[in-house]
């Protein structure tokens, strides 16, 4: 698996949205996205879920893991960082 | 898909060299600072002629419309030379506080110009040109330069 | 892939919910600055006017668009609901102004209590019940239920005292006490517990700020809350509520503080006309709780807090709108979308800035002076601000439709 790694701690919104929905958009199954943010977005999420994409939320710290997949039987919990 | 991976490659590789020079700005190093600026420029100037010297042009010579959405992102292009050509003078003025405000406005359009790219007009370039054109475009993009 | 024309964002309303109530706030805003400037003198309206008319409009509209986002809470139906409640209050506002105006025809009181009362209560019912049924809340969405809790209570307790001087209830000897408790609740709690919940969210998200102490975000809608109902019951039990105004106070205080330390440490100091908002706002909330138990000064006490609600709403609408316009055209897939600042220009958003602290500070100066000239003065900068927001938000509508009438989205 290839992890594109958005880390969105020091962006302003809705630049996080806009980068996530077109890296999602051209991200191939064998890859996923690896997203750090200070809060957790939800419109994401919703969107993952409509898509029936796998996805993981993790709060770590204060800080949001969030890892979305196109491929439906992955573990995403080996992906995590943290 | 490779019109939109190629072109969205080099979105994220000018989102890499901006985020650079602020980094340069916020630590005070305008020398530094200024080179990575003046790559960021050049970069993404170079990009907009792909665009519109190459990509654009085979676009609306498929679709035989260039009132239609090359316009508009053409348009945008200006902008966007516009903010640039503002983020150069703070720059040369060592003025952080206008480099930074500007900086949150460019970031903020061209994120929403790449975005409509992304989502529709080069995914649009992908089905509309046919495969061999678009191995000729892309290969003529490549010997664009500024 | 993403579907046909961009996404389909399920949880997002329709941009017209939100403008609908935007769009009523500015009306109400521009009425109410009409009524200052010609004098009409009636506090009972004016307090109405703002407090309805004009914040709750720019709530509500906020509310519609931030549950889903803030909190991921689905409202079904949401172009239904809020044209319901939209109607219901705007009607309900102007049988309010009437029954206060001619104040002893007893069906105005009547008819605006079920109208106004069960239009507000609609709405803030049905985002109660969404919110409480949220397993992970976030600092956010619990502070949005207790503000909206307390929306419920101010309204509870407004119908009932309409319904007393309707002569329908007969409790006239409570009136005093229930009209201390549905300020109390309306001002510590709907407006200062929601915007602190929604700052609780935006202030990081937008200006990239560092973040809340953990204890503040964990405790501090909850204390405020919590002194809210001792301070009914003591209210209601006669009692003096000193000690709870000055522990409440104190909390906002510190929390003012703490929001403008974040501002402050910004990466981007000067950028955005809303964090000149936010910040003012700040600053305002400050100067009107210090205020707060000098009795010569209670003017200031309720002018700056006025001050500190309208900044926060426009430093939010100024955010929200060309973001929408924006966001929901290009998802539509429309390249002809314009920029955010096509929409509206963060130039107009500080223009609007300095009118509005202008207004402000002369309001301050002339609660000393009471000068005649600076009063109609102060009322037409009044009038400018609230024109000036209509103005803005009714341009970035007709981009908004204009580019879904002129153009054809791109489908692929
Ligand atoms: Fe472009
Ligand atoms: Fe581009």
């Amino acid at each position: 698996m290839k992890k594109i790694l958005l880390d969105a701690r020091e962006m302003e919104h809705p630049i996080p949205l806009q980068l996530s929905l077109s890296y999602l958009q051209s991200m191939s199954s064998g890859e996923f996205l690896y997203m750090i943010h200070r809060k957790n977005p939800i419109p994401l999420i919703e969107i993952a879920k409509e898509k029936k994409y796998s996805y993981l939320v993790k709060n770590h710290n204060d800080i949001w893991h969030i890892l979305i997949s196109k491929e439906s039987d992955i573990n995403l919990e080996d992906l995590v960082d943290v | 898909m490779i019109i939109t991976n190629y072109m969205r490659s080099e979105h994220r590789a000018c989102d890499e060299l901006f985020a650079d020079a602020e980094k340069s700005v916020i630590d005070g190093d305008f020398t530094k600072a200024e080179e990575q600026f003046l790559k960021f420029s050049n970069e993404t100037l170079r990009h907009f002629k792909k665009e519109e010297d190459e990509l654009f042009v085979v676009f609306e010579s498929i679709t035989g419309n260039s009132e239609g959405p090359t316009r508009v992102m053409r348009f945008e292009h200006e902008q966007v030379r516009g903010v640039i050509g503002k983020m150069a003078e703070a720059i040369e003025s060592r003025d952080k506080d206008a480099y930074l405000s500007l900086a949150e406005s460019m970031m903020i359009l061209l994120q929403q110009h790449n975005m409509k790219e992304e989502q529709m007009l080069y995914a649009m370039c992908d089905r509309v040109i046919p495969q061999d054109k678009k191995e000729e475009t892309l290969k003529n993009m490549d010997k664009i330069e500024l | 892939m993403f579907n046909q024309g961009g996404l389909s964002l399920e949880q997002a309303p329709p941009i017209s919910v939100v403008l609908r109530f935007f769009i009523t706030g500015g009306i109400f805003g521009v009425i109410l600055s009409l009524f200052m400037l010609f004098n009409i003198d009636n506090s009972l309206i004016i307090v109405h006017l703002l407090g309805l008319g004009v914040m709750a409009s720019f709530m509500l509209g906020a509310m519609f668009q931030m549950l889903p986002v803030i909190a991921g809470v689905v409202i079904k139906t949401p172009t239904k609901k809020a044209l319901v409640v939209h109607i219901l209050l705007s009607l309900g506002i102007l049988l309010q102004i009437s029954a206060f105006s001619t104040s002893s025809n007893p069906y105005l009181y009547l008819s605006s209590s079920i109208i106004l009362g069960g239009g507000l209560l609609y709405a803030s019912i049905l985002m109660f019940k969404r919110l409480i049924e949220i397993k992970d809340h976030s600092s956010s969405s619990k502070g949005m239920l207790f503000a909206i809790s307390s929306f419920i209570i101010t309204i509870i307790l407004g119908v009932v005292m309409l319904l007393t001087i309707g002569g329908y209830l007969d409790m006239p000897y409570l009136l005093l006490k229930l009209r201390d408790i549905h300020y109390s609740f309306a001002i510590f709690g709907w407006v200062t517990l929601l915007i602190i919940a929604i700052s609780f969210q935006v202030i990081e998200m937008f200006f990239v700020t560092p973040k809340y102490p953990t204890i503040m975000t964990k405790y501090l809608i909850l204390s405020l809350f919590s002194l809210l109902v001792i301070k009914s019951i003591l209210i209601f039990s006669s009692i003096d509520t000193i000690l709870i105004d000055i522990t409440l106070s104190s909390l906002l205080i510190i929390y003012a503080g703490v929001t403008l330390h974040r501002l402050y440490r910004r990466r981007r100091p000067t950028a955005d006309g809303s964090v000149w908002f936010w910040r003012f706002g700040m600053i305002l909330l400050i100067i009107s709780l210090s205020t707060f138990f000098i009795d010569n000064l209670r003017d200031i006490t309720y002018i700056s807090f006025i001050g500190f609600a309208l900044s926060i709403i426009f430093a939010m609408v100024y955010k929200i709108v060309p973001f929408l316009v924006w966001f929901h055209l290009s998802n539509q897939g429309y390249m002809e979308a314009p920029m955010m600042h096509d929409i509206i220009h963060p130039k107009r958003v500080k223009i609007h800035f300095f009118i509005h602290l202008t207004l402000f500070i002369i309001l301050i100066i002339n609660s000393f002076l009471n000068f005649t000239t600076l009063n109609i003065v102060s009322n037409i900068f009044l009038t400018i601000s609230f024109s000036w927001i209509l103005y803005h938000i009714v341009i970035a509508t007709r981009k908004y439709y204009y580019i879904q009438r002129s153009f054809t989205p791109i489908k692929w």
